[in-house]
Parts: C-alpha cells; structure tokens; sequence
C-alpha cells in the first residue's frame, strides 16, 4: 500500500492508506452512523444524487473505454476520409453521426475528446457532442412513446435539436481560436497505457460529472414541482420557466420526454423547449465540459448553446406544432 | 491524488456498482434492465483501477482536485445507505396521472363479486377511460402502494413510477374518500418524523411489524369505517413502510422497489 511514499522507507502513513482507513471506518461503522442520519430530505437527496451517479457509470465509463479505443485502433486516415476536411461541411456530417452512439451526454464528453485527440476538427467534435444524446434511436422511440398521439413532436425534436447542434457547430468554426479550449488533449496524453489511459480519462470527467449530479439531486429533491407548474400559463416565460428547469433538472434525455409528457399544463413549444435544451445543455454536462475543455470555454460555449437551444426549439414549434 | 489513490477511489466506486447489482440494492435508483450494464461496469473499472497496483508508474497522472469527489457516492451508499424513495418525494410531487395515454399491457376485467387486483397506473388508467372498459364501476379493488398525505389531510395510495433513474421518478396516486374497506399490512410509525427501522432484509420480512419498540405493530383490517386509523390521524400516522412495501410485495416478491416503466 505504502509503496508510492517516496522516503527511503516505505512510510506507514500515505494518501492512499488514509483513504483506505477512512473507507474501512466507513464501511464497519455504517450501523452506527446510519441512525444518525434522519433527515427524510437530506435521505431523499442521497437516494437521488447516488440514481444519478448510477445511472450514467456505464455511460461514462464506456466512453472513457471508447474514447481509448478511439485513440489506439481509431486512424487519422479513416477519419479524415469519414468526416470532410472542411470544418463548414464536417459539422453537418458530425450532427447526423450523432444517431450512432445511443447514450447519455456522459459518454459524448469523453468520446468527443477522444476524436478531437485524433484530429478531428474542435467544432465537428463539439457538433458530435451535442447531437449523440439528443437524436439517437432511443431517444426517438421514448419521445413517441410519451407523446402517443402526437408524432409531430417526435419530427420537431430530431428538427430542433439537430438545427441546435449544426447552428452550435458553425459558430464554433466561425469563432476558431477564440473559442480558448484548454487543449488538455494535446499537452497529456502520453499515457499510452490502455487501461490506466481509460482511469485517468474516467477521473477527470467523475469528479465533475459528481458536482452535476449533487446540483441536479438538490433541484429534484428540494424544488417543489408546483413552483415550476405555476408559471405554465404565460407564453414567453413557460418557454423559459421549462428551459431553466431542462438545465437544472438534468435528467438523461432517454426519459425527459416522459417528463415533458407529464408537463401537461404547459404549451407543446414549451415542452419541445425542455426537450431540446435538456440533452444539449445541463448542469451536469457543463459541469463535465468546463473540466474537459476549460472554464473559458465554457463560458462561451454554454450561454451559446442555451440560447441557440432555445431559440431553434421556438422557431421549429412555430412551424410545425 | 498519488497514483495508487487514484486506483482506490476508482476500486471503491466499482466495489459499490458491483455491490448494488448483485444484491439488487440497484433497483432504488435505476430500471430492472440496468443490472447487467453495472455488473459490467463495475468489473471493468476494477480493472482499471487494478492497474496502478499492478507496479504501472505513468508519466502523467495528476487529476484534478474534483476528482476527490468521486468517494462521495462510495461513502454515502456506504454510510446513509439511500432508502427507495417512498412518502416524502410523494408529497412534494403533485400527480402526475395519466402519464401515458396508451393503454396498459393488461387490461383486467373484475368481476362479479372478486375484488380484482390493479397496479395505479393501471387503475387511474381505466377510471380516467370513458365507457369503463375495466368494469371498475361498484367493483372492489384491490391496489397496492403506499400512503402519502396532502395539506389538507386528505390521504392518497401512492406509486412511484421510475423511467430512467430515481431523479424523474413520477408519482401517480389515487385519492381515498369516503367509506371503504380497508386491508392493511405493514407498520406505521406512531408519531410524523420517527423513523420505523426499514425492514432489512425486506425480501424475507415482507414489511411484517417491526419489532422494535419505537413503532407500533399494525396488521389492521377494518371494514366499513371512515379512514381514521383507528384514533390516528392520517397526519400522525405517516406509513414509514419504506416506499411501496406492500407495492414490491406482491408485485416482485423480491425487492422493495418503486415502480418501473416496462
């Protein structure tokens, strides 16, 4: 255990035995520390944050094992003959590569890492990113699911969601440079080992997909849905109202349209809204995306992607619903 | 995070994936298909985090500080150990019946005489349904889930349907009202906030009452009397039968468990 201290003996006292400590106190004291813990909310948020972090484990751990598939197997050459050289053109073709990789946005951040690593041009992987959780073959079939009679949602989701991923992508090549991604890709991995590559990837996204988790749980658990229902009436803030909730709520978008199904008291605009914004932005993948690619990307990225978001699910409604 | 750290975490998150599929812990948070995919994950990230003992020095291996927070839901499972969600998000949540319009798989018909038994969805289902295609009209039921309240005292049989994970569980519920006759089983803690011990292992006690003293034994079955509880009120007598007890019962048999989508 002691062997990474770096003394001229091995000391007793380390990091990881501290850990180790501190997980076996845990552990052998659960039934002691149990009773402790009464608080039904605070035991409500436990239950939700833990289902959040469950739920996206495969999602997330397949796309760091992906992602360093992608950077052994994964040629330059072959992507570059896939994807079009051209930033402009490769982004439509990254949005509709997008039906290929049915999971949650916890698997798009590595796996759009990963071909960025390769070369992919930054904006088509981004595009790539955006449009792998909101059109994929899962998402389809629960949207028509939840919306039974109503297969124009469906059409006005694949719409609007991939016009958000294509508009997202060509103002990343517009902003080129200036978009100031900290390129963790290029200056790191010289981990050419597979399996410890993979470890390194899945830590750097956990911690923040974790944060994302806890601030989603605390949304579910501690905000009253009454609150968000109340506002159902006015046009323009219901839109909003059901925009915010999609980014703070975070729930996978294999089930928001259920969710949005059960909104039944606001406009289809709105929920069409809640149904675009969702898989392309929330809280727990700008929280993952600030730690992959850089606060300062973020910072442009995030606002940008909401907004375009927003105004493609508007404009999509407008038209078809 | 030193190398070997990095592993450990890695080996206490996989510990717990692979924990909460094997026991079936798993169905509280996410859908029944799920347990193979965390078995799966668990084992593959074992792997990983098996590789920094294996004597592997990187050249690379600084993570960032927020990479600490990934003991967090190991110490929670660990230490809270997370309840089903059961009376309280219930509570918070207004219904949000009929989630789908489409009909249940089943379409069960009393009749004459049997009370039929009916998940809620399925009941809200054929009451919401013109025509009473279940032929639920003057019919006894029998519904399973749990008790929650509402502001103004009126009580709800409440089930908890889960789509994707625990975060947009859904709540359908049916309103009691009236006369009716009432089995129930299970135990109801005798004042709001005490906490009744959860029924570990659920499976094999199916919510018998507990023997501990801070809740009162209940194996009620009261006929034709207005839903008091026998001097408790519905406020007072907050059913603390960790969420749907009696639901999971007879439904899987096997764990106590929200609902899930099929």
């Amino acid at each position: 255990m002691s062997t990474t201290a770096s003394g001229p003996r091995p000391r007793l006292i380390t990091q990881t035995s501290v850990i180790a400590l501190l997980l076996l106190v845990v552990l052998l004291g659960r039934s002691w520390l149990q009773p402790l813990i009464t608080s039904e909310s605070f035991r409500t948020w436990c239950t939700m944050f833990v289902a959040i972090v469950v739920q996206s484990m495969p999602f997330l751990v397949g796309g760091v094992l992906l992602s360093a598939l992608m950077s052994r197997f994964l040629s330059e050459r072959l992507l570059r003959k896939v994807i079009p050289g051209n930033p402009v053109l490769a982004v439509p073709v990254a949005g509709v590569a997008g039906f290929g990789l049915p999971g949650c946005e916890c698997a798009a951040v590595p796996v759009s890492e990963g071909l960025m690593r390769r070369g992919l041009a930054p904006a088509a992987a981004l595009t790539f990113l955006l449009a792998a959780p909101a059109i994929n073959p899962i998402v389809i079939v629960s949207t028509a699911v939840a919306f039974p009679n109503d297969h124009v949602m469906v059409v006005a989701r694949i719409a609007a969601s991939l016009l958000t991923t294509i508009l997202v992508g060509w103002w990343c090549v517009a902003r080129g440079d200036k978009l100031q991604m900290a390129r963790r890709v290029t200056n790191h991995h010289h981990n050419d080992d597979f399996l410890y590559g993979a470890l390194h990837d899945f830590l750097h996204a956990g911690g923040f997909l974790v944060i994302g988790a806890m601030a989603a749980a605390a949304v579910n658990t501690y905000v009253p849905r009454e609150w968000v229902d109340s506002l159902a009436g006015q046009a323009v803030l219901s839109v909003l109202v059901l925009a915010l909730f999609a980014f703070v709520a975070a729930l996978c978008s294999e089930s928001d349209a259920f969710v949005a199904a059960s909104l039944t008291s606001f406009s289809n605009t709105a929920k069409l809204t809640f149904l675009v914004v969702g898989p392309a932005m929330d809280i727990k993948l700008a929280s993952m995306e600030s730690g992959q690619f850089g606060t300062r990307f973020a910072r442009q990225f995030v606002p940008v992607v909401l907004i375009v978001a927003i105004g493609s699910a508007v404009l999509i409604g407008a038209i078809l619903l | 995070m030193k190398t070997m750290t990095q592993g450990l975490v890695a080996a206490a998150l996989a510990a717990v994936l692979i924990r909460i599929s094997l026991t079936g812990e798993y169905l509280r948070f996410v859908q029944p298909w799920m347990r193979w995919p965390l078995l799966a994950t668990g084992l593959a990230l074992l792997l990983m985090a098996l590789r920094p003992a294996s004597g592997y020095a990187p050249k690379e291996s600084w993570v960032p500080a927020t990479s600490w927070l990934l003991l967090l839901p190991t110490l929670i499972v660990f230490s809270v150990v997370p309840p089903p969600l059961g009376a309280y998000i219930a509570e918070r949540r207004p219904a949000q019946t009929p989630v789908l319009d489409k009909a249940p798989d089943r379409l069960p018909v009393a009749t004459n005489g049997n009370p039929v038994n009916l998940g809620v969805d399925e009941f809200t289902w054929g009451a919401a349904e013109p025509g009473d295609p279940m032929g639920l009209k003057g019919q006894a039921v029998r519904l399973e889930g749990f008790v929650s309240t509402d502001e103004e005292g009126g009580w709800y049989l409440t089930a908890l349907v889960i789509f994707c994970c625990a975060a947009d569980v859904v709540v359908e519920r049916v309103k009691i009202t009236g006369r009716h006759r009432l089995a129930i089983s299970g135990f109801a803690s005798p004042e709001p906030g005490s906490r009744a011990p959860e029924p570990a292992p659920a499976i094999r006690q199916r919510c018998r009452p507990a023997r501990s003293s801070r809740s009162r034994p209940r194996r009620t079955r009261t006929a034709d009397r207005n839903l008091s509880f026998s001097g408790h009120g519905p406020a007072q007598c907050q059913w603390r039968c960790p969420s749907g007890a009696t639901a999971w019962a007879l439904r899987s048999r096997k764990y106590p468990m929200p609902r899930h989508t099929r």
